[in-house]
């Protein structure tokens, strides 16, 4: 089938936005710069988070993937097994899509809200086993130094942002795949998928196994930018629910959704930290009960009419784009 | 072809069937009716492997699929449908039907492609200029019609039809009917759930009837309009449809 723009358009306009954001090293400093790094750590998350919702699967712990990348390229560094980056991060990548694919074989008997708080409490449990085992770093946490740390911020700069790139397009291949098809018919209907000859579990622990491994790979990114990771960098559940904010107030299961989620939370995030020092993060909080409230769909989802903008006093707004 | 022994199927203290054996053979057009809960879908989900029976048999084609797993037992070729429909909301009438053809019965060499297999089951359901649209915009009777072409898009040999005719008008209704003879025309053998008496008796060769989880007739159309049983516990009595 020939490339059309009309089918592809979400995914042309997310490469056109990342290439101009790869352009600010030449006119801004290293302060938006770093930001922008920021930004893109969680933007580049999300496209891989967003692989879990389209197969319906709303995960609490996502970051438990980011520190699984993360704590294999800092034990990797910190014991001398490989100094290698790239490579580095790459197994950074398969051991958090192997744990995706061994914590996948109980969690995904369940569904829905059950396997939300299934996630939460494994991605606690492992937060928790880290932070009490000395070997692992403990609460200390595990310095990851390398000649890397000692170039120019702009390379973690260009790296990161090939990586969205790449994830972004990685997420529309999958995505218009058989692969995507069954995933999509599985979050729609398990039964009918199943009744049509969708297996939909291995289909499943396949979707969530990648979507694991592309988190992690960011996870591993993140080790070597920051240069220490602990528990509570790597691990946490305000991370997870960074992520879930941005994917849902951008628009669940969309390629632009992530990059304007990305913007919006991590920049709220930000300023609400000048203020509130310690529970900023009830600005996200806020962010997602108005996204559920007012439009469900979350911003691309809305502007697309693929999902309603409600007033939530009087109901639906835009009935007819909605197509209900 | 199906061939199901003596199957009791138990919800905790509810019998939902009890020891109920039917046969289709291949070719038939066989209608499955009875009161509400009666154990009507409980018989198609336990021939699709979404229950597992505490006792009896499956056979499809002399092969046992007792409790396997209903992506396997739509790939030996067995299709349905569901009484409340399960249309895939997200995706666009071809993808919907897109599911079935990839992940169905295997593709013989011989066969179409996918897509024109796909194509040709849109026409046949008159769903084929609606094929862009996304299902919540189609009508009830489309839905319907959706459910059916998903159903023959897995390429099945048998098809189980529940309740498809629930809700459509008489003109409806009869191309519904046409549809289904099509489908025998094409080698197809049914087993169908129906409400819709006219249609059951246009359309099928036997009819098996339940009640409370228990087989209480089998025969012709004809045979069973004038069974005793049937009418008291599901046609009705004259001095009821009088009143």
């Amino acid at each position: 089938m020939p490339f059309s723009y009309r089918r592809n358009k979400q995914l042309i306009y997310t490469l056109v936005i990342l290439g101009v954001i790869g352009l600010t090293p030449l006119v801004t400093h290293s302060y938006v710069e770093s930001l922008l790094i920021l930004i893109l750590i969680y933007v580049a998350m999300t496209q891989g988070y967003n692989l879990m919702l389209i197969q319906g699967d709303l995960s609490f712990g996502p970051a438990a993937f980011m520190g699984a990348g993360a704590y294999t390229v800092a034990l990797l560094v910190h014991y001398g097994v490989s100094t290698n980056p790239v490579l580095n991060s790459l197994l950074g990548a398969g051991v958090a899509g192997v744990v995706g694919f061994v914590l996948g074989f109980p969690l995904l008997k369940l569904r829905g809200i059950y396997f939300a708080i299934g996630t939460l409490g494994l991605a606690e449990i492992i937060r928790l086993v880290i932070l009490s085992t000395p070997s692992l770093g403990g609460g200390q946490g595990i310095i990851v130094t390398t000649f890397i740390q000692s170039f120019n911020q702009d390379i973690f700069f260009y790296a990161i942002v090939g990586i969205t790139a790449a994830f972004t397009v990685f997420s529309h291949v999958i995505f218009k795949s058989r692969l995507g098809l069954a995933l999509a018919a599985i979050k729609d209907n398990i039964e009918a998928a199943k009744s049509l000859g969708v297996r939909a579990t291995p289909f499943r622990l396949l979707g969530f196994s990648l979507s694991g491994a592309l988190i992690g790979l960011v996870g591993a990114f993140f080790a070597y930018y920051n240069g220490f990771v602990y528990p509570d960098n790597v691990l946490s559940l305000g991370i997870s629910f960074t992520i879930l904010t941005i994917a849902f107030f951008g628009g669940e299961s969309t390629f632009l959704g992530p990059i304007i989620g990305g913007f919006a939370v991590v920049l709220a995030e930000q300023i609400a930290q000048n203020f509130i020092l310690q529970g900023y993060q009830v600005v996200l909080a806020v962010l997602l009960v108005i996204v559920f409230l007012v439009m469900p769909g979350g911003i691309v989802g809305t502007l697309t009419g693929k999902a309603p903008l409600i007033n939530p006093i009087r109901g639906l707004m835009n009935r007819k784009r909605a197509g209900h | 072809m199906l061939e199901v022994q003596s199957v009791t199927l138990r919800f905790g203290g509810l019998t939902a069937l009890n020891g109920v054996s039917l046969n289709v053979k291949h070719h038939e057009i066989v209608g499955l009716i009875g009161t509400n809960g009666s154990g009507k879908s409980t018989m198609f989900n336990l021939i699709t492997g979404f229950y597992k029976p505490q006792s009896g048999k499956i056979l499809f084609n002399d092969t046992e699929i007792t409790g396997k797993s209903p992506e396997k037992i739509c790939k030996m070729g067995i299709g349905r449908t569901f009484q409340i429909m399960k249309p895939f909301g997200s995706l666009t009438v071809f993808q919907n039907v897109l599911v079935g053809s990839y992940f169905g019965k295997k593709r013989e060499d011989h066969e179409k492609s996918f897509r024109d297999h796909c194509l040709e089951m849109l026409r046949l359901t008159n769903l084929y200029e609606k094929r862009n649209k996304l299902v919540r915009d189609l009508t009830f009777a489309d839905q319907k019609r959706l459910e059916l072409a998903r159903a023959l898009s897995a390429r099945p040999s048998l098809l189980l039809l529940d309740e498809v005719m629930a809700g459509l008008n008489a003109t409806e209704t009869l191309q519904y009917v046409d549809m289904i003879k099509d489908l025998r025309q094409k080698g197809l053998t049914v087993l169908i759930i129906e409400h819709v008496m006219k249609a059951i008796m246009l359309l099928t060769d036997r009819i098996y009837v339940l009640n409370s989880g228990q087989l209480i007739a089998q025969g012709t159309p004809e045979e069973i309009a004038n069974d005793a049983n049937v009418i008291q516990s599901y046609l009705g009595t004259d001095q009821f449809a009088r009143s």
